[in-house]
């Protein structure tokens, strides 16, 4: 009877012959290409949960919890009492009107503080405070965040368009003499007024 | 260090070029069976055993590779534009800032751009049937790592400059201008560093 040694190696089909080492080391380059292939992909996929954690921390952050009555009762009227300073209006600047107004008080003090900042998304616009036609500052961004000033309680306070990105520069501005928010649109080089009179 | 390595370190552009010189812009080339392999480079290859090898099926421009190259593009399509033309447009934006004074506001669409790419990239790397295309493309991998480095520091340069703009006729437009050099060079000298030390190499016309 034939015994086969079970360690004879058995050719067969898809068998392959040990590699040589010049295939040893073509295959290891590869391997090590596939690693940092990967290496970078995974770096590109951590770069992007970052960013999108970004995005939702800033939804999150920049979701006012603001009554959405008022909100509508802003847009129509153009000016609010309750809604806090910094608002984001969420309005089409079609839907604004350009208006100048006078601001009756009855604060004591001599001055007062204006709050200015955009409405809209930050894009880019400039515009330039005056009171009783002397600039306060040089012309400044309007942002989310509302920049403060410090006028006097009678004066003619004249916010100017300086730079308008696009469809012209929406702002809300606030004076902390009747603490009334006026939700006002002005055109490049327009200026709106707002008179303040003590009753 | 002689001047021609110390240019490759200061321009890891060159790799790009490299991998073009190294394997062409389109390299097909297959992995051989060892024996093929050693004929092909001309290397004595020792038949130890008997050798039953299944011939291995070479590569056809078949119909599920071609749709598999049209989906492959279709992903690449946006990412490759923006990382080519952003490098260029932040630069005119720079310029346009130090001009005219007034800011470009891009921060927040900037990250959602750069997020959505930075997903579409990693899609295109981590799935291996993808993955080949980066072994038919040899160039593409460093095409894509440095031109993405060179966007974040460029889009990190302009939000830095903006800064500096808040005010109009401001001392600080100085102070950020001087500060957005300083991060320029600072990031640029560390992609250089990595770039040198850890180059973008690619594997012409391989397979996994």
């Amino acid at each position: 009877m034939n015994q086969v040694n079970p360690n004879t190696p058995q050719p067969s089909f898809g068998w392959e012959p040990p590699l040589s080492e010049q295939q040893l080391f073509i295959n290891k380059k590869e391997q090590r290409w596939k690693k940092t292939f990967i290496r970078i992909g995974a770096s590109f996929l951590i770069a992007g949960l970052l960013g999108i954690g970004y995005l939702i921390y800033f939804i999150i952050v920049s979701d006012d919890k603001v009554d959405e009555a008022e909100l509508e009762k802003a847009r129509e009227l153009q000016q609010s009492v309750k809604l806090p300073i910094g608002v984001f209006l969420d309005i089409d600047k079609n839907e604004l009107s350009s208006f100048d107004t006078t601001v009756e008080h009855h604060f004591n003090g001599d001055t007062g503080k204006i709050y200015i900042w955009d409405i809209d998304f930050s894009d880019g616009d400039y515009v330039q405070v005056l009171v009783d036609g002397v600039a306060l500052s040089e012309p400044f961004l309007i942002t989310s965040k509302p920049k403060i000033f410090d006028v006097p309680s009678k004066a003619v306070v004249e916010v100017k368009g300086i730079r308008d990105v696009n469809d012209g520069i929406s702002y809300g501005i606030t004076f902390s003499v009747n603490e009334i928010s006026y939700y006002n649109y002005v055109e490049e080089q327009q200026s709106n007024r707002y008179t303040l009179i003590r009753k | 260090m002689n001047v021609l390595e110390f240019l490759k370190f200061l321009f890891p552009e060159y790799q790009i070029l490299n991998a073009v010189r190294l394997y062409g812009l389109i390299s097909l080339k297959e992995k051989k069976q060892p024996a093929q392999q050693a004929i092909m480079d001309n290397q004595p290859y020792v038949y130890s055993q008997a050798v039953l090898v299944p011939v291995a099926p070479k590569h056809k421009i078949g119909i599920s590779s071609f749709f598999r190259f049209l989906l492959f593009a279709a992903i690449m399509a946006y990412p490759l534009y923006f990382i080519t033309t952003f490098p260029a447009n932040q630069i005119e934006d720079i310029y346009s800032v130090y001009k005219s004074g007034y800011v470009i506001l891009e921060g927040s669409q900037n990250v959602l751009f750069f997020t959505l790419i930075f997903l579409l990239l990693a899609l295109s790397i981590m799935r291996a049937s993808f993955r080949k295309m980066y072994y038919r493309l040899p160039w593409l991998m460093a095409y894509i790592v440095i031109m993405t480095l060179n966007s974040i520091i460029l889009a990190i340069a302009l939000s830095i400059l903006n800064l500096g703009h808040h005010v109009m006729n401001s001392n600080d437009a100085v102070t950020y201008f001087l500060l957005m050099s300083g991060q320029i060079v600072f990031c640029r000298l560390l992609m250089c560093i990595l770039l040198f030390k850890k180059p973008v190499t690619t594997l012409g016309g391989g397979t996994e």
